[in-house]
């Protein structure tokens, strides 16, 4: 079920109408309703995916109470390995097998060993690398001890499942979303409003922004061999605006809804694209992510600890993984590494948390021409590394970025050439990036003044502007 | 909770009043007499004698040269639509009809399209913001699944259709400046491409429902009508298909391999301005001159 579709909308009213006035009284009810929404929620793409969902839930939940049972640290490292072994295991499998066997076979056959080609027809649950990992946060604080295990099954079930953001996250930690299962929700006017405007900015950045990229982007990849490199230049600027406002966009949707039902989700993205340098970047895109890695991996390897030599080690492994977590193909492998180059000079001088204020303005509430320069220029880096994103090889995305340099042409008329909208599409990103710049401080634009216009004026745009001819899927969801 | 549910109702009004004032502004500035597209141009003819009506895709679009025909005194109207299917040139031949535009002769130009039953809605969207003309509504009920949101839901039909009538279509319709005649002319094509190979089907449809349905269509209206394939360039591979199509169509033409001059396409279905001008003197001589 899309959060962009007409089944959604009817879905979350009839579930908010359950929820706040049939279950209202009772907190052990609205969490049934919960996994129950959550469980018709995930069941709508396909029923034999709940399979891996429940089974996740059950292992975990047990691993949990056997941790509480024990104080025998070997018992305890068997347990939280079982954890890791099973829900790491799944993901293998269901995300990673072919992608092994096709690399282990081209290894042996690239030494002239011939082998048999056996890879299976492997359908990836959606969703799987969020709720695998949020499950494992669960086992992992549990081990460490910093969170409490839980004896509520069906509160457990909900947070592994919890709808909103299901599919894509954010990834909530269990510290943070386990227990808003276990109080009272009272609903809150001014939150649920507030939930509403950050849904409406969700589907704004999804429909007008990210499908209509999405036209351009897939015309411009899927045939870059013909392209000039003004048009490759503006198909991987399209694919970063697509990738934000699709990605963004859903954490937003997942946030607001979660905000109709009382919960509060962490934040995911924080104007990533303003950042002034990629240490920066790192800090506002997929924040979930990137501090799921930054305290389940980075800091046990030992983070910036030790030796340059050490942390050099660290930073590529926690890029790396954070690359290949995206899918079972080099081009992540290759845009996480990519990053990792980025962001070792930074760490090398020391300056990788240089940035960790607010951005500079001026009184006419632009930045200066040094801020400037470091917010382009960190815009042009991350540009490079989605051209790897995007791309479907290797091969692909190299010879992209060398069309781009060598092929030396730059008529505008070429690139017109290609779609619908022409260029009515630079206008509409320039529209998002002032009104981004000008919210900045705020966690979303529909806040602070005159609200009920501003929600209208997105709604209108949402109308007039959105892709309803060709809706695409959110790309979080193939992760 | 009740001012909540009031605050979703405001939006939620706010969201059907917007739908309401943009279906009309939108049909409104569609319905203009500023002609920007073929299927419009074809919508609003109205009371108007032709000697010849040739219906199509683009095999006819660019193929009929009409002003070789006027040089004959000949008033022909090219009612060829790039990237339409028969479904979408009954659909055009009815509004004809109902619009009073009389004729003598209907040429339907048909190739491998006498396979298909589809309804191209892709190149017939400009038809949508006369969706409520009768013509068209009554037509459109069996071809859409969803035919009850075009009609009912305001915006609807503009909303999915996004990519020719929507947004940019309306201010194409605003800034347009264009003649109507530049429509009843023929789009010529330019230069010669290399040609690759073109098949057509091997076999016909047992059920041309598209075919079958003009074909009774004209029966009903005593309209007379001629079949023809216009011509393939000389990669085209030999198929039995025009010779089923000549076995099965009494009144039908093979022109699909009157010409082995690659010169004169533009690509193998599609001849250039040079072929498309030799091609309409072939017609004129066989059915127009006496």
């Amino acid at each position: 079920m899309l959060f962009n579709s007409i089944e959604f909308i009817c879905f979350l009213f009839i579930v908010f109408i359950l929820y706040w006035y049939v279950f209202n009284k009772n907190i052990k009810l609205q969490n049934a309703l919960v996994l129950v929404a959550s469980y018709v929620f995930y069941g709508w793409w396909d029923w034999r995916f709940l399979s891996l969902i429940v089974l996740s839930t059950l292992v975990d939940y047990t691993i949990g109470l056997q941790l509480q049972k024990t104080e025998q640290q070997t018992k305890r490292k068997y347990l939280l390995w079982g954890s890791l072994f099973f829900n790491l295991g799944l993901l293998g499998f269901f995300k990673y097998y072919n992608f092994f066997i096709d690399n282990w076979i081209i290894a042996w056959e690239t030494c002239g060993i011939p082998m048999h080609k056996s890879t299976l027809n492997i359908i990836l649950p959606v969703g799987i690398s969020f709720y695998t990992f949020q499950t494992l946060s669960y086992t992992i604080d549990v081990y460490r001890k910093n969170l409490k295990p839980t004896n509520d099954f069906i509160s457990f079930a909900s947070f592994v499942s919890f709808f909103p953001q299901l599919v894509a996250g954010p990834i909530e930690r269990a510290s943070n979303l386990l227990p808003q299962f276990y109080k009272k929700r009272v609903f809150n006017y001014e939150i649920a409003k507030n939930g509403i405007a950050l849904i409406v900015w969700g589907l704004f950045k999804k429909i007008v922004i990210a499908d209509s990229c999405a036209v351009y982007v897939n015309a411009i990849f899927e045939d870059y061999e013909s392209k000039d490199s003004l048009t490759l230049i503006l198909g991987a600027v399209y694919f970063a605006f697509q990738i934000y406002g699709d990605f963004s966009g859903y954490s937003d949707i997942a946030i607001g809804t979660s905000r109709l039902f009382g919960f509060d989700l962490m934040r995911n993205f924080n104007y990533p694209y303003f950042s002034r340098d990629i240490a920066e970047f790192w800090r506002r895109w997929h924040i979930s992510l990137s501090t799921w890695f930054r305290d389940y991996l980075y800091i046990p390897i030992g983070g910036s600890r030790g030796s340059r030599l050490k942390q050099l080690r660290n930073v590529i492994i926690i890029f790396v993984v954070s690359g290949f977590w995206h899918g079972p193909n080099w081009t992540f492998v290759i845009w996480g590494l990519l990053n990792a180059l980025y962001f070792i000079p930074l760490l090398l001088q020391g300056k990788n948390r240089r940035n960790l204020d607010e951005i500079p303005i001026n009184k006419f509430r632009f930045p200066n021409v040094k801020v400037l320069f470091q917010i382009v220029s960190t815009f042009m880096l991350t540009t490079v590394a989605w051209v790897f994103f995007r791309s479907e090889t290797l091969f692909d995305a190299f010879e992209y970025l060398k069309r781009i340099v060598l092929f030396e042409e730059f008529k505008l008329i070429r690139y017109l050439s290609i779609e619908r909208y022409a260029i009515e599409l630079i206008p509409i990103l320039f529209l998002l990036i002032v009104i981004e710049w000008f919210s900045k401080e705020k966690e979303h634009p529909i806040m602070g003044k005159f609200v009920q216009v501003k929600l209208y004026i997105i709604i209108l745009l949402i109308i007039v502007f959105g892709v309803y001819s060709n809706p695409s899927d959110f790309i979080y969801f193939q992760f | 909770m009740k001012l909540f549910l009031k605050y979703i109702i405001g939006a939620f009004v706010f969201v059907i009043v917007t739908l309401v004032v943009l279906d009309i502004v939108y049909t409104k500035v569609f319905e203009n007499k500023v002609v920007s597209s073929k299927s419009k141009y074809l919508t609003l003819l109205e009371n108007k004698h032709y000697d010849a009506v040739f219906l199509g895709s683009s095999r006819v679009d660019n193929h009929i040269v009409t002003s070789e025909f006027e040089k004959q005194n000949i008033k022909v109207l090219n009612a060829g639509i790039q990237g339409v299917n028969l479904k979408d040139n009954l659909l055009f031949l009815k509004i004809l009809i109902s619009n009073k535009v009389t004729f003598k002769r209907l040429f339907v130009q048909i190739d491998y399209g006498y396979n298909n039953n589809d309804f191209s809605l892709a190149s017939s969207a400009g038809l949508l913001p006369y969706f409520r003309k009768p013509v068209i509504s009554d037509y459109l009920k069996s071809e859409f699944k969803n035919y009850n949101s075009y009609y009912y839901v305001p915006f609807y039909r503009y909303a999915v259709n996004d990519y020719r009538i929507g947004f940019r279509g309306v201010f194409t319709n605003l800034l347009n400046k264009r003649k109507n005649e530049v429509f009843n002319d023929y789009k010529p094509l330019f230069g010669t491409s290399e040609m690759s190979s073109f098949s057509l089907p091997n076999k016909l449809s047992e059920n041309p429902d598209a075919f079958n349905k003009i074909k009774s269509f004209c029966e009903d209206n005593n309209i007379e009508v001629i079949y023809f394939t216009a011509p393939f360039c000389s990669k085209l591979k030999p198929s039995p298909f025009t010779q089923l199509l000549a076995d099965e169509i009494t009144n039908y033409r093979d022109y699909s391999t009157i010409y082995t001059d690659d010169l004169l396409f533009s690509s193998c279905g599609h001849l250039n301005n040079k072929g498309a001008v030799k091609f309409t003197h072939e017609i004129i001589s066989d059915y127009f001159k006496e």
